[in-house]
Formats: structure tokens, sequence, C-alpha cells
């Protein structure tokens, strides 16, 4: 369509162009919609620029390329979804990259630029104008075919318009998003909301089914909220709880003391916080870790403080008994290595009540040992303060008949625990009623024979228990052991000072033995012999002389039979020739009578059960030795007018006794050399296999026992 | 006929000095010597001898069991000791063996073979030096033997068992469940009611009356 150029004519084009211009300024005002503003907007370039064609394109999000928003195809075959026109893309580009509108009249010449099927026209020249917001192209205005091409002034109008466009595609895009923002925002709340039902139902039932106590407090330490299983624990209702402090639900106030100052803590400070507390509990104390959450309110102070209480009662416990497990186990090691490491039986016995004071704590204890099966005495006590080991002076001693629950305890060799011994029907030993109520007897062993026993007690009644039973046992089973090593080591250490004693006494003997005999040769058959060879010098010179001599010879053989005498004598004392060609019986007979003559005793014989079978030769040398040396003491010490040999073959056994009417002696207190004796006899008695029993009663004789096997205890020597 | 003689001596002088002293004499013969136990009884079962002259410290074996066993096993056989030992229990039990004497070694010849003689009549020879201890048997009890059991307690017939039996005090009161000062008075007791005086006449007391 083409207007008359002429002076009506311009006035009228530039007030029809104004009047586009205004409608699509108006437009852009009023619509907040970019898609209205837009077409107005190309409309008016349309009308203003008399182009055929033209689109509106926007910038793709992340700035690559254009699509057309709007297209105003005109007469060209052209379609909005193919984006901008091939033949306009370099156009387009070249626009947006220098933020200037772009113009050419010879698109002819580009090389996409080809006639479209069926002869149609295809775009010749374009103005493209670039949409400026905020100094980024944000969109682009095309403008297509203009007759005649488009000018630089037709440049400076489009880009008005696309100014104009500019301030659209602004105002489009405010309102769009608060729009959008809006929507979402809803939908997020409702999302939220649901949500948080969901979760706060899962929450609950999660909350209501956990073993764990959960509470929420007030800043008044009042419970907002408890979770049921608050019942469980206390056995209470959760309705008791709720607008309570815990003081007010009678609470032990120990308990509320430290509840209540953790809260406060809590709330004051707004950092969470872990302690643990022990709760009496309808079913016996429960143990349970605590920890408290600070909860902020709106104004960010701890407006409610959340407590999580989980029960770790079976926890702790197991933890208890393994500690204490292993502190027995300890416990046992360190006196097993105490225990061993003492040789002494009253080290033992006093390490004993100390590692046992580890373990069980009693009031009082002792050990008491058998010294034989009517003797039990007291070797170490607990006095309540210290272990004291007990020196023989002081030792008080009891006969376990008397007392039915020690001798049940050594006869039977089992432990026994009495609540309380102040009503006990049986109780008979001596206790301190203030400080002595239950009490535990436990039996010692020493080699697989009940040696003794432990004896506990403590202030309380029906303190001791099965575990305290089973602790002292395996005490008891340990200290047994060291106690069995001490009793050796004491023999050990008794026959080892017994043979040094022995071994001097061995030597001493034998020289005084050998000094005898060399006096005895000396003195007497020595003395005799040079006499005699003088005596024959003699006879040779009267015989020379020619004398006969026979005075002289009947002289010298008197002499010969006290050699002979002597020797005899010396032999005898040494060992009488009976000993080996009788036996025992004969030689211990003809002893006898040559005591009683020698040392001017009274001294009676009696053999019973002897044949003409020996005895193994050992046996009757030493148990003659041993009437010898009986005797000896007897002469020595005994002042006896009167002696006893008896001697008697009683099946496989042989015992010889030999009893005094003397002054006797107390038995600890045997005098030194008759000690000695005694060394010596209980030596052989126990060498064959024997015993030797010595009693005596001061003023009353004494009588000593050997009983030895008729065997020979050493057939292969 | 003369009397054949064995002589049983571990001394070769002894044996040689011997038959020199004894070969002088018409009526006896020495059929051989032998230095041990063993030997002796081989020659007397070889030799058939009418009496062997034996020695009591012949080693390896005591002259007393061979004394023993030439008796068992020839009951005729005349042992007669000729021995140093002058020990009465030694004469008590080569009688006991079945010796027909006992001849020291320090005798005269003529006692030696008054000795011999005396035995081979079938008469029992002992030394005159050791005669004296032939009296010195053990006394008898035959003065106590027909006393009547006096009245005991039974408590004191238990006492008076268990000291026979060699019990000492503690061992009786231990086994009767006493004190040892009533044991000691029971003792005391029952010696004075029996007119005892020691523990050995107390066992000679229970053997004789059956109480053991």
């Amino acid at each position: 369509m083409m207007e008359s150029p002429g002076p009506q004519g311009r006035t009228t084009r530039h007030e029809r162009d104004l009047a586009a211009i205004l409608a699509a300024a108006r437009t852009v005002v009023e619509s907040s919609l970019f898609a209205d503003a837009g077409r107005a907007l190309l409309g008016a370039c349309k009308t203003v620029l008399g182009a055929d064609a033209g689109f509106v394109a926007v910038c793709r999000t992340g700035g690559d390329g254009f699509d057309v928003a709007l297209l105003d195809p005109g007469s060209l075959e052209l379609d909005a979804a193919a984006g901008v026109p091939a033949p306009l893309r370099r156009l387009s580009d070249e626009a947006a990259k220098g933020g200037r509108p772009v113009l050419s009249n010879d698109l002819k010449s580009e090389p996409a630029s080809s006639p479209g099927p069926g002869g149609r026209s295809v775009p010749e020249s374009a103005l493209i104008t670039p949409i400026v917001v905020a100094g980024d192209v944000a969109g682009l205005i095309g403008l297509i075919n203009r007759p005649g091409g488009f000018s630089a002034a037709d440049s400076q109008i489009a880009e008005a318009i696309a100014a104009l466009a500019a301030v659209a595609m602004l105002n489009s895009r405010s309102v769009n998003g608060h729009e959008r923002n809006r929507n979402a925002l809803e939908r997020e709340v409702r999302e939220g909301a649901t949500q948080l039902r969901d979760s706060e139902e899962k929450f609950r039932t999660l909350v209501n089914n956990l073993p764990d106590v959960i509470a929420r407090f007030d800043p008044d330490l009042r419970h907002v909220y408890v979770s049921p299983a608050v019942h469980y624990v206390t056995g209470r209702p959760v309705q008791d709880f709720v607008g309570k402090t815990n003081r007010e639900l009678g609470m032990p106030s120990e308990l509320v003391e430290l509840w209540d100052a953790a809260l406060r803590r809590v709330f004051a400070i707004g950092q969470s916080e872990k302690f643990e507390f022990a709760f009496p509990g309808p079913e016996g104390t429960r143990y349970f870790e605590c920890q408290l959450v600070p909860e902020p309110g709106p104004g960010g102070a701890v407006s409610t403080v959340l407590s999580l209480a989980r029960d770790v009662t079976d926890r702790r416990r197991a933890f208890e008994a393994e500690q204490r497990a292993r502190q027995v186990a300890e416990s046992l090691r360190e006196s097993t290595v105490a225990l061993s490491c003492s040789l002494d039986r009253e080290t033992v016995l006093t390490t004993l009540l100390d590692h046992m004071r580890r373990m069980v704590d009693f009031d009082r204890a002792t050990v008491m040992l058998l010294e034989e099966a009517s003797r039990l005495s007291v070797r170490t006590m607990f006095d309540g303060e210290r272990v004291i080991p007990l020196a023989p002076g002081v030792r008080s001693e009891l006969n376990p008949s008397d007392h039915p629950v020690v001798y049940g305890i050594l006869t039977t060799g089992t432990p026994v625990v009495i609540p309380d011994v102040r009503v006990h029907p049986d109780w008979s030993l001596s206790t301190d009623r203030s400080s002595e109520a239950s009490w535990m007897g436990v039996p010692l062993f020493a080699r697989g024979d009940v040696a003794g026993l432990l004896s506990l007690s403590k202030r309380e009644p029906g303190y001791f228990n099965e575990e305290h039973m089973r602790l002292a046992e395996a005490m008891a089973v340990h200290a047994s052991a060291a106690v069995d090593n001490a009793v050796l080591f004491e023999q050990v250490q008794a026959s080892a000072i017994r043979m040094r004693l022995l071994s001097r006494r061995l030597v001493e003997a034998q020289e005084s033995e050998r000094r005898h005999i060399a006096r005895e040769l000396h003195d007497e058959t020595g003395q005799t012999l040079v006499s005699l060879r003088f005596g024959l010098r003699l006879l040779e010179r009267e015989i020379n002389e020619g004398g006969v001599g026979t005075g002289r010879v009947a002289e010298l053989m008197q002499r010969t039979d006290e050699v002979i005498d002597g020797l005899h004598r010396l032999a005898a004392d040494l060992r009488p020739p009976s000993l080996d060609h009788l036996g025992l019986d004969a030689a211990l007979r003809q002893f006898s009578r040559t005591a009683a003559s020698k040392f001017g005793l009274a001294v009676h014989f009696s053999a019973r059960g002897f044949t003409s079978e020996r005895l193994p030769g050992v046996v009757e040398t030493d148990l003659y030795r041993v009437v010898q040396e009986a005797l000896t003491n007897v002469v020595r010490h005994a002042q006896a007018t009167r002696v006893d040999i008896l001697v008697e073959h009683r099946g496989d056994r042989v015992m010889v006794m030999v009893e005094d009417d003397g002054v006797g002696f107390e038995p600890d207190r045997i005098p030194g050399e008759s000690h000695f004796g005694l060394l010596g006899m209980r030596e052989r008695a126990e060498a064959l296999g024997g015993t030797l029993t010595v009693e005596s009663t001061p003023g009353a004789g004494t009588t000593i026992v050997v009983e030895v096997p008729s065997a020979d205890p050493h057939p292969d020597r | 006929m003369p009397i054949r003689i064995l002589i049983a001596d571990d001394h070769a002088v002894v044996r040689s000095g011997l038959r020199a002293l004894l070969g002088a004499e018409a009526d006896l013969e020495i059929v051989g010597e032998a230095e041990n136990g063993t030997e002796t009884l081989r020659l007397v079962e070889t030799l058939r001898p009418d009496l062997v002259l034996l020695d009591i410290s012949m080693p390896p074996e005591s002259g007393i069991k061979t004394a023993r066993r030439l008796k068992e096993q020839h009951p005729d056989l005349i042992v007669l000791f000729l021995t140093m030992h002058e020990d009465e229990s030694m004469l008590h039990g080569a009688l006991r063996a079945g010796a027909a004497g006992y001849v020291i070694k320090r005798a005269e010849e003529s006692e030696i073979i008054q000795a011999i003689h005396v035995a081979s009549r079938g008469d029992i020879y002992v030394h005159p030096a050791m005669t004296r201890t032939l009296l010195h048997q053990p006394v008898t009890t035959e003065h106590r033997r027909g006393l009547p059991t006096v009245a005991l307690t039974p408590r004191e017939l238990d006492v008076l068992r268990l000291l026979a039996k060699g019990n000492t005090n503690r061992q009786i009161a231990d086994l009767l469940d006493l004190s040892i000062r009533t044991v000691e008075n029971h003792r005391a007791n029952l010696m004075g009611k029996l007119g005892l005086v020691s523990r050995v006449e107390l066992v000679h007391y229970a053997e004789e009356h059956n109480l053991l």
C-alpha cells in the first residue's frame, strides 16, 4: 500500500506513524504480558517503516541464540518454530554482538537465501535491532523486505521502538517473577505442612515405642511432655508427670538436685549436657544415661529443654560384672603371686587375709589350722584394722568336736554361711556380739585334706552371699597350695637343720669314739703288751740262766688273758657280737644285763614275738643303737632307779620301748645333750620308715617308743 | 674207734694249731678242715664226721646259724663251739642252736680235749669261765604265777592291756578317750593292786594271764 507523497500526505503519514507508536507505547505500559506489548510494537514498526514481515526474538536462557517469540510473516513463507530465518542469522548475530541495529538490502547474496518452494518470495532486505535490557542484548526486533530497502533513518526509528520493547520485556519479567515466586512459596508451604504432619506422625510413633524416656521441660522445670516409656520405668502413668516438677513428683531429693541443676544449666547456657543417674524403680535400681538438649523459642532464648534418658542398667551391670571379674582375677593373680612368694606359713596366712579383704569386705577374721585332730589353733587374725600373725605362745586353741559348725566344715570340707550367729542354734564360737553377726567359714586344705578353717565375720546380719563364698573358696584353694609349700618348706628346713646338727654330732661322736679307742688301745692294751714283752724278756733271761720259768709263764698267761679281755670289751662296746650272731632280742637282752651291772640300775627286759627268723641287719642295728642312746640319756639325765626295755615283733612292725622312772622333762624343754640324742634316734627311726614317740611328765619318768616296719627299708642297698 | 673230727675255723693258724694239738691224741682223728659255714656243711655231708669243732665268727655266715643248719640236717652230729666270745648271750644262742658244748679259745689244751670227750658221750660241756653266766637266767616269775587276777575295774583292765601292748599314756588316753591324768591314775592303781613295779613285769603278767 503506497501513500501519495505531498505535504498533506506526509503530515498524514507522520501522524499515523506517531499514533501507531503511541498505541504501542500504551500497550507496553498497560500490559504486563510481553506477548501483547511485543505484538503492538512489531505492528508499529511495520507500519512506520513499511516492512513486509517482521519478528521479535528473545535471547535463549544461557545467552546461546534466539527463540522467535512473535512472527508476522507478511507475504513470506516463514515459520516461527524454525527460529530466526536462515538468511538473517548472520545479521542477527552481528546486531546482538554489536548491540546496534544492522541492516542489509542485499540479502539475495546471502548463502542461505534461495527461492523457497513454489516460487514464493524470499527476504531481500532486513533491519535487525537489538533489545537492550540493563546493558545486555535480551532480544531482537527484525524487519524484512521494505520496498526500496532500509535506510539509516529507519534504523533510528527501530532503535526507539526497541527501547520500548526493552521496557516491555523488563515489565513482563518482574511481574512474571513475582507471580512465580508466590506460587512456588504457596506450594512449598503446602508440601511442607504435609511433610511436617507425616514426620510428626512418624516421630510420635517412634517416641511412643521407644524404651528411652523422652521428656520436655519448661523453664520452671515442669514436665511439658513425657513419653509413655516413663510408665514402665516409674510405674506411674504419663498423666502424673505433665505439669509437675521432679520434686513435686516426689523423686529422691539427691536425684531432684542433680536433675534441677543440669536443667537450669541447659536453660541458662543453651548447651546440651549429658549425665548419668540411678533411679530407684519399682523393680530395683535402674541406671540411666541422660542427654538434655536446649530448644530455642522464637526469641532465640531456650524455651524448653528436651531430655532423653536411656536405660543403661544392663550395660552398666555387664560392665560392672566384667570389672568385678577382672578385679577378682587380678586379685587372685596378685594373691597367688604374693602367696607363692612366701615360704613361711605365718606370712602365707597373713597374705591370705590381706588379699581376701580386697574382695570380701569382712569386719573380723581368723585363720585356724589343725595342729592335730583335737586341736585347732588360731594362727592369724584380722582385728578390724590390721592382720596380726599370732606367735605360738598366744594362739588360742579349741577342740573342733566342741563346736558343731566348725566340726561340720572340717569333716565335710564345705564352706558354711550363717546369716546371723546370734540367733543360730548351733553357734558355739566366742564372737563379739557388737561386731560379728553374719559369719562365713571356709575350709583350708593341705595336700587334699582339710587342714584348717578360714573364719570371716561381718557386723551386718545376712551379709555374706554366694559370691563371697565362691571368692573365699577360690582364695582358700590358692592359699592351700601355698600353705602346702610352706609346710613342706618348714619340714625341709627343719630336716636340713636336723641334718646339720646330726652331721656335726656324727663328726664329734666319731672323733670321741676314736679318742676312746685310741686311749683304750694305748693305755690298756698297749701298756699290757709292753709289760708282756718285758715279762718275756725276763723269762728268756731265766731260761738262759737255766731256770724253768714256770711261775713267770703263769704270770704271762694271766697278762695275755687281760689283753684278750680288754680287747673283747672294746669290741663288744663297739658292736656286740650277739647282734651279728644271734639277733636283736638276744643282743638287747645282753645289753640290758650289762647296763644293769655297769650303771647300777634295775633294768627289766622283755622281748616278745621273736623267732629264729632274723630281722634285716639295718633294722636290728638301728633299733639296738636307739636303745643304747636312750639308755645313755637315762643314765646321764633321768636320775632313774629303774628302766624297762621292751622289744616286740608284731606282724610286720617292730616296737622298741625304753621307759624310766626318772625326773622326766617338759616336752618342749629337752636338755641339750639328750636333744641331740633324740634327734639321732628320730633320724634312725625315720630312716627305717618308722616313728619315734617321746612322752615325758616332769617327775613321772620318760617313755620313748620307736616303731618301725620289720622289712628292710632299702632292700636294694 | 677214734672220734672223727671236722675243724671249722676261718683262721688257718688256729686250724693248724688245733690239728697239731688234737692229732697227737690217739682217740681223736682230724678228718678235715673247713673255713666257712658253706664248706662245713659240704664237708659234713661228704666226710660224715662225728663231731664238728665250730667257730662262731666265721664270715660270711655266723657259726650259730651254721650250727642250726647242721643240726637240722644231721641231728646226730655233735657240734662243739670253740670261740673267742666269752659272752653269755652267745653261750645261750649256741646252746639253743643245738650245740653240745661251748669252749673258749683261751682254754687249756686239756680242757678242749675234755670238752670233746664230754660232748661225744652225749653230755653238755660248758667251759668253767662261762658256767657262772648260766646262773644268770632271767628271774622266773614263779612267785607271781599263782596270783589270782586281782579285782581290776574294767577300765583298769583296758589300760593294763594297752600298756602291755606297748602304748604310751597319751596313746591310751586318745584310744580310750580319757585324759592323760586319768590314764596315769589307772596305771598307778592297777600296778599297786597287782604289786607290779615296771612295765616289763606288767607285760609278763599280761602274758601269763592271757590278757594279750
